[in-house]
């Protein structure tokens, strides 16, 4: 049986105001599995006519619903039964005649209740038994714990942390916080849970909304807030003396009464140190679970290590920033189209250059279109980062003396790109001469008649082509969104008259000028400055360093790579890497070249500029304005 | 889909009553009563023998007699892992139970119309999760029909009402407060289609709380006068209930009911007025009136926003309900809508809208609309989008005659998410298919492993609102498995498709060896094909009238 059922089941009857679940059915301790058997059956007949009852409900449902757990820890469990609730478990029956002292001298209140849990600790047991038969004792003596009166439904309960509040927000901000956790209570599948969540906000919100009210729940929060400090205190004092007095046999009624006279002035003797560590925390409930633990060893680089946990949940990792880390990108430097001569006959190879611009393998193909370029390697290398593909073209299989053809890299992750190939044959003079006379004509005629034809209508609708550096900046004409990209080809609005070019990009400063574009087409190229508060955000979240900074970068993005190549660094993007201490403090920074020797890499201390903040926790940043990865390592 | 003249039922399977209807071939809609003639059935099954029962009002008589091996309620219990019930040594799952109602719907309607009906539209409460969804499907295929769809409650009320108000541009608020469920939907209809803009409510608010809160009240007088509580034995207090159901009902209409109690030889009788019914159930009121104000947020929208609400649900009969809606909308409900039977002819009209396009009626209606337009244009009937005038030249009438066709969307009212970690590997919940995402979705995100040389990848599908993993549930889980291990950052494509049927799918794929799982996500607290064919056995054996 699992913990938590059998805690489950262990809370339900000790809410019920029994010790254990064969008193709730009226039964001895030492039942015969026979009786167990008749008295469940019967109970659950009972439950199944009461499931609708308002005064039965959660009993009945439980009952209902765990009617088979029930009766494996009763009959078939016996032992974990016994070790559980009692009979034969010399611990807990030292702690019940203990509990049942304290409880008769002392009353029950926190105090005594942090005691008891001390001790539970001292004898193995865990919280929630030591509160269980706390409460069944103090049922049994009729005993109400102090304070609990008083906050009614809401009990020892933190309203504003049960809304999910600050204590000092605003009504609006409260309203919306009730709502937010009303509707989340409401969709909770565990209904009981939800019914309880429910009534609890439902009270909160009756204090809360009130201000009246609200301000006396404040003071008492505030009144409580001091008293668990001290209770805190006192119990670890009180524990103290107990300790001492149960080493042997369970504490004489008037040790219990000097411990407990003594414990509210703990707070003001001398620091005691803990009778034993704190019992370690359980580890985080992770129900992903990594396949080897990821702080301790991971697997030598090139072993990895297949594991598969069965019945394990295994991770899945959200975020841009995980896939930036790891995913190809495909870079083909050539640009197109290539412009060729080829001689009359014999063959030449021509080198393209594809780089993974990214992380990880990146497996594709190269494939041609035509008979003449002919791939001498038509797959790529998937670890490597820069390889050059052999091309050879082939003028005999060309069917002219002219050709036009492609290549086109594809990897498997879905990116292709096609480098177009414009190629000529060497021919005889003649023919070419022959050749280039026509064209020339045809060419004058062209122009000519074009230029008649300007004559004759009205200037055709300008087109502005725009470069931008960085790419993918936001481009508005007279403060309407026009474009968003690296190169576009743009409409002004009126031939000859001047218009407001925008272009925008965040962490930069924005350009802004008034241009005229009175031939039909116009070139230019907008060069963006970085602008001084650039955010520096990594996954949406501003970078912070905890009392750390460093004066990393420089103005302008051509400066820093006048820097970069002062460093002997030359390609980007490139990783700035934070070389943390185990204790999170950081040690150095690197930066390095995607691809290059990680061992060259060099510290960087630019000119000062500004101060970069950041977290040391391990992860990916990215800093988008410059496509610099910052890697921050554990 | 089946021949074009075979009728689908439209099921309002409820709490405390439930309800049939189907289309005629001349369009109307009509609620086809029980064996007994009545036209709602109640959802109580009465266990007489071993897998004999009586389903109705027979069944209600003997509450007060042999309360346990009565059940009633079930749809509270819908979707709930490890709930069944024990009828003479046989234990019974809420589905199966549902299935035994749903049977006796069936055989009814099989007896009134002469021939064999299989297919069925079943409503569900608008804020019904996943499981009590599936759980509601798994009952109708117990029960022998083929489920054909499942639909919100408040879209059927809605259809039923909006109907004759087709063509006009309106929002409209459905409030159904049933038996045991509560949900406020905010709809419009645009021409002659009709979206769900947002949802609310609580699949454990209803009637039986009212009658919960006058049932305390008269066993807490009672208690006062004698120090007994009649609700701790079981026959005085199914007998109590019954008079405090009742009591609450002529509260409706009369201003004072008077109860009487018996138990163990003592008398009293309690008399309760509307105004202290109405105290008693005050926060139960406001919590209705919290939803309202929540829907209207959601849709983003006032009161004045709305042009007519609705009532459905026996429960909107008590006055305290219209009271309060006058008071926030300043409007009196719409006319013309019986709140017990809107929802099941709203089900039957929807089974012909989206299974039967086909239908006579809807055929009729199209050929009586496609002549001249006023205007001189052709209007398809449907999308309202001009026809071309093939069908210029026959003779054409100019009232319509028929069922026009009326587009229906839906939405998931849920949030549908996944557990994923973080770049600290921390747990967070990532919302894949938002709120009142219109169906059917198809929601991709991108995800990476979390850890180098995984070899699997499980995906979690959860359901709600909330960052973590406490906050949601886990609906179920798709595993992508046999992996080549690779390092941390591989990606993961994972693809939500939500069906207008509310069924989720879950796609896995492995971006980068292009391996792909696809599943139907296994809900949990939902019963497996073996105990489905197994319980379909035995509610077919089982003797049901």
């Amino acid at each position: 049986m699992e913990r938590r059922e059998l805690e489950d089941i262990e809370r339900f009857f000790a809410s019920l105001g029994h010790r254990t679940p064969l008193a709730y059915f009226g039964l001895p301790e030492d039942a015969t599995p026979g009786a167990i058997d008749v008295a469940l059956k019967k109970r659950r007949t009972w439950a199944q006519g009461q499931q609708a009852n308002p005064k039965y409900r959660s009993e009945a449902l439980f009952l209902i619903k765990t009617n088979a757990g029930i009766r494996r820890l009763l009959i078939d469990e016996r032992d974990l039964y016994d070790r559980h609730f009692g009979a034969g478990n010399p611990k807990l029956e030292e702690l019940d005649a203990l509990i049942r002292k304290t409880l008769e001298t002392g009353g029950w209140t926190a105090v005594v209740e942090a005691a008891m849990r001390t001790h539970g600790r001292r004898l193995e047991l865990d919280d929630s038994v030591v509160e269980a038969r706390l409460g069944s004792i103090a049922r049994e003596l009729n005993l109400v714990r102090q304070g609990d009166e008083d906050l009614g439904t809401v009990g020892s309960l933190d309203i504003y942390e049960l809304l999910a509040a600050s204590p000092d927000a605003t009504p609006a901000e409260l309203e919306t916080a009730y709502r937010n956790r009303y509707r989340w209570a409401r969709s909770l599948k565990d209904l009981d849970r939800a019914g309880r969540l429910l009534a609890a906000l439902d009270a909160s919100w009756r204090i809360l909304r009130d201000p009246e009210r609200r301000a006396l729940y404040d003071a008492r929060r505030a009144e409580l807030g001091d008293a668990t400090e001290e209770v805190d205190q006192a119990s670890q004092r009180l524990g103290e003396l107990l300790a001492g007095a149960v080493v042997d046999e369970t504490p004489s009624p008037e040790t219990v009464a000097e411990a407990l006279r003594q414990a509210p002035r703990a707070s003001k003797t001398a620091e005691t140190a803990p009778l034993r560590p704190e019992p370690e925390k359980p580890p985080p409930a992770f129900r992903m679970v990594a396949p080897t633990a990821p702080s301790e060893a991971r697997p030598p680089p090139g072993m990895p290590e297949v594991t598969s946990i069965p019945g394990r949940t295994i991770g899945l990792a959200t975020g841009p920033q995980m896939l930036r880390e790891r995913a190809p990108r495909l870079v083909v430097s050539a640009r197109s189209p290539v412009r060729l001569r080829l001689p009359r006959s014999r063959p030449i190879v021509w080198a393209l250059k594809v780089e993974n611009g990214g992380q990880g393998r990146m497996p594709g193909r190269v494939v041609s279109d035509v008979a003449w370029l002919v791939p001498l390697r038509d797959t790529l290398a998937p670890e490597v980062a820069v390889q050059e593909i052999p091309i050879e073209l082939d003028p005999a299989k060309l069917s002219g003396n002219t050709g036009l053809g492609s290549v086109t890299v594809v990897t498997d992750h879905g990116e292709r790109r096609t480098v177009q190939f414009e190629v000529e044959r060497s021919t005889l003079v003649a023919p070419l001469l022959g050749l280039l006379l026509v064209a020339g004509i045809a060419g004058g005629a062209w122009a000519g008649w074009r230029a008649w034809e300007q004559a004759q209508r009205p200037p055709e609708p300008a087109v502005l082509r725009l470069r931008v550096d960085p790419p993918s900046a936001v481009v508005s004409i007279d403060g309407s969104l026009a474009a968003s990209g690296a190169k576009h080809t743009l409409t002004p609005p009126r031939h000859g008259e001047p218009f407001r070019l925008r272009v925008e990009r965040e962490g930069f400063r924005a350009h802004e000028e008034m241009v005229t574009v009175d031939a039909t087409s116009f070139d230019r190229t907008v060069r963006l400055e970085l602008s001084d508060d650039m955010s520096w955000t990594g996954n949406g979240q501003p970078l912070v360093l905890a009392e750390k900074s460093f004066d990393v970068v420089s103005r302008q993005k051509s400066e820093l790579a006048a820097c970069f190549k002062g460093m002997g660094v030359t390609s980007l993007p490139v990783t700035l890497a934070l070389r943390t201490a185990e204790d999170g403090q950081i040690r150095g920074l690197d930066l390095r070249a995607e691809g290059a020797d990680p061992t060259g890499a060099r510290p960087c201390v630019a000119r000062v500029v500004r101060q970069l903040r950041l977290t040391p926790t391990p992860g990916v940043w990215s800093i988008g304005a410059l496509s610099l990865l910052l890697t921050v390592e554990p | 889909m089946s021949s074009d003249d075979s009728i689908i039922l439209g099921i309002d399977l409820g709490t405390t009553f439930s309800a049939m209807a189907f289309v005629d071939r001349h369009g109307k809609c009509n609620i086809l009563p029980n064996a007994e003639g009545h036209p709602t059935t109640a959802s109580v099954i009465h266990f007489y023998d071993k897998e004999a029962c009586v389903v109705g009002e027979e069944a209600v008589k003997m509450v007060v007699v042999d309360a346990t091996n009565v059940v009633r309620f079930v749809k509270r219990y819908m979707g709930e892992p490890d709930f069944t019930l024990e009828f003479f040594g046989k234990s019974y799952t809420p589905q199966e139970l549902s299935a035994i109602i749903l049977r006796k719907l069936k055989d009814d309607a099989e007896e009134a119309m002469g021939r064999k009906i299989d297919d069925a539209v079943i409503t569900v409460p608008a804020y019904f999760n996943a499981a009590q969804r599936s759980a509601t499907a798994d009952a109708g295929s117990l029960a022998g029909f083929n489920v054909l769809s499942i639909i919100n409650e408040p879209t059927a009320a809605a259809i039923s009402y909006g109907l004759e108000r087709l063509g006009t541009d309106r929002n409209i608020l459905v409030f159904d407060l049933g038996g045991g469920t509560f949900d406020v939907t905010v709809m419009e209809i645009r021409g002659t289609s009709l979206r769900t803009i947002a949802s609310d409510g609580n699949a454990e608010l209803g009637g039986k709380d009212w009658d919960d809160r006058l049932l305390n009240h008269v066993a807490d007088v009672f208690q006062q006068q004698f120090g007994l509580d009649p609700r701790d034995d079981l026959q005085p207090y199914q007998e109590l209930y019954e008079r405090c159901l009742h009591a609450k009902i002529s509260l409706s209409t009369k201003p004072l009911a008077v109860i009487p109690v018996n138990y163990r030889g003592h008398r009293a009788v309690v008399a309760v007025t509307r105004e202290e019914f109405e105290a008693l159930s005050a926060d139960l009121l406001q919590q209705c009136e919290d939803t309202c104000n929540i829907v209207l947020e959601k849709a983003r929208m006032k009161w004045s926003d709305i042009d007519d609400f609705i009532l459905a649900g026996g429960s909107t009969r008590m006055p305290m309900v219209h009271v309060m809606l006058k008071r926030l909308s300043g409007k009196e409900a719409a006319r013309g809508v019986n709140p017990d039977e809107c929802v099941a002819v709203g089900a039957g009209l929807a089974a012909v809208f989206r299974h039967r396009v086909e239908h006579p009626a809807l055929q009729a209606y199209r050929l009586s609309t496609t002549g001249a337009h006023p205007e001189g244009g052709f209007l398809d009937p449907v999308s309202n989008t001009p026809m071309s005038p093939k069908t210029a030249g026959t003779p054409v009438s100019r009232t319509p005659v028929g069922l026009p066709g009326v587009r229906i969307t839906d939405v998931a009212t849920h949030p549908l998410g996944i557990v994923v970690l973080d770049a600290n590997l921390k747990e967070r919940i990532i919302n894949l298919i938002p709120e009142f995402t219109p169906l059917p979705c198809d929601k991709r995100g991108r995800f990476a492993y979390a850890y180098d040389n995984m070899t699997a990848v499980r995906v979690e599908v959860t359901e709600g609102h909330g960052d973590n993993r406490d906050e949601v549930t886990v609906i179920g889980d798709v595993i992508l498995d046999q992996l080549p291990p690779r390092p941390r950052g591989t990606p993961i494509e994972v693809v939500y498709r939500y069906t207008v049927n509310q069924i989720l799918e879950v796609d896995v794929t492995d971006v980068e060896t292009r391996q792909t799982r696809r599943a139907r996500i296994n809900l949990r607290g939902s019963i497996d094909e073996a105990q489905k064919v197994q319980a379909r056995e035995r509610i077919r054996r089982a003797s049901i009238t």
